[in-house]
């Protein structure tokens, strides 16, 4: 035994994302539904780093534009937003971002997310209010681009 | 006591880990860590009903353990109980 440290700790957990996800992959393949920490800040600000989400099997009807979902994208697992759909293809993009779409295929997606945790409160995430603003959140990102050089050229000044 | 029999422990990498199912939600945002021998008690506690003599007597038989240590012993599993409780792990009656 070590006596000088705790042998049992809360929330001192940090691996890899690769094998976090190994982890929960498994109970979503299985039908069950996951709750996960949002880590980093791409899906902001619509879910930002230390939100809860509960994570769910997915099905056909839920492959719609607006829908945030987890996927493994050239072997990278990312939790974004469904931005346009086509045949063969799904096209994610994080709500943070300015720039960067993803191109992924219908069985690189894990799950989908409804609900946000935050400050004790669950929020659910498609809400036409909610939907509509993540619609315009993305369609200003040219504007977005601009407003973000503008504010990096006065924070150097 | 007894340990709930919901938790499930699992090794990740190097580290293992308690995972919380909360109404039927694996709950991968509040996990417990344990160290190598609260994870080994852990697993010896499985489904028994135990007792603070009982962890001690484990702790004897597998570490081999001097006499003038037997205080610090002590200390470590009272600290492990309370650990238990306090982080709600022990089944309620």
């Amino acid at each position: 035994m070590v006596a000088s440290e705790s042998a049992i700790n809360i929330n001192a957990f940090r691996i890899s994302n690769e094998l976090f996800f190994e982890q929960i992959i498994p109970y979503l393949v299985k039908g069950q539904s996951v709750k996960i920490s949002v880590a980093g800040n791409s899906m902001n600000p619509f879910l930002v780093h230390g939100d809860k989400i509960t994570l769910m099997p997915i099905q056909e009807q839920d492959l719609k534009i607006g829908r945030i979902i987890l996927a493994k994208s050239s072997g990278i697992y990312i939790l974004h937003r469904i931005v346009k759909l086509s045949d063969n293809d799904i096209y994610l993009a994080g709500d943070g971002n300015l720039a960067q779409i993803e191109k992924i295929k219908k069985n690189e997606i894990m799950a989908i997310a409804y609900y946000v945790e935050r400050n004790e409160k669950q929020i659910y995430l498609y809400s036409k209010g909610k939907l509509c603003l993540a619609k315009l959140w993305f369609f200003a990102r040219p504007f977005r681009i601009i407003l973000n050089s503008l504010l990096r050229k006065s924070v150097k000044r | 006591m007894k340990l709930r029999k919901d938790l499930i422990l699992r090794q990740v990498g190097d580290d293992f880990v308690i995972v919380e199912p909360d109404q039927g939600v694996m709950d991968f945002s509040k996990v417990f860590t344990l160290n190598n021998s609260a994870a080994w008690l852990w697993d010896k506690l499985q489904g028994i009903e135990f007792e603070y003599q009982d962890i001690f007597k484990l702790l004897l038989e597998e570490y081999e353990v001097k006499s003038n240590q037997y205080d610090s012993i002590e200390e470590d599993v009272k600290q492990l109980i309370a650990d238990f409780e306090h982080y709600n792990l022990i089944e309620k009656n």
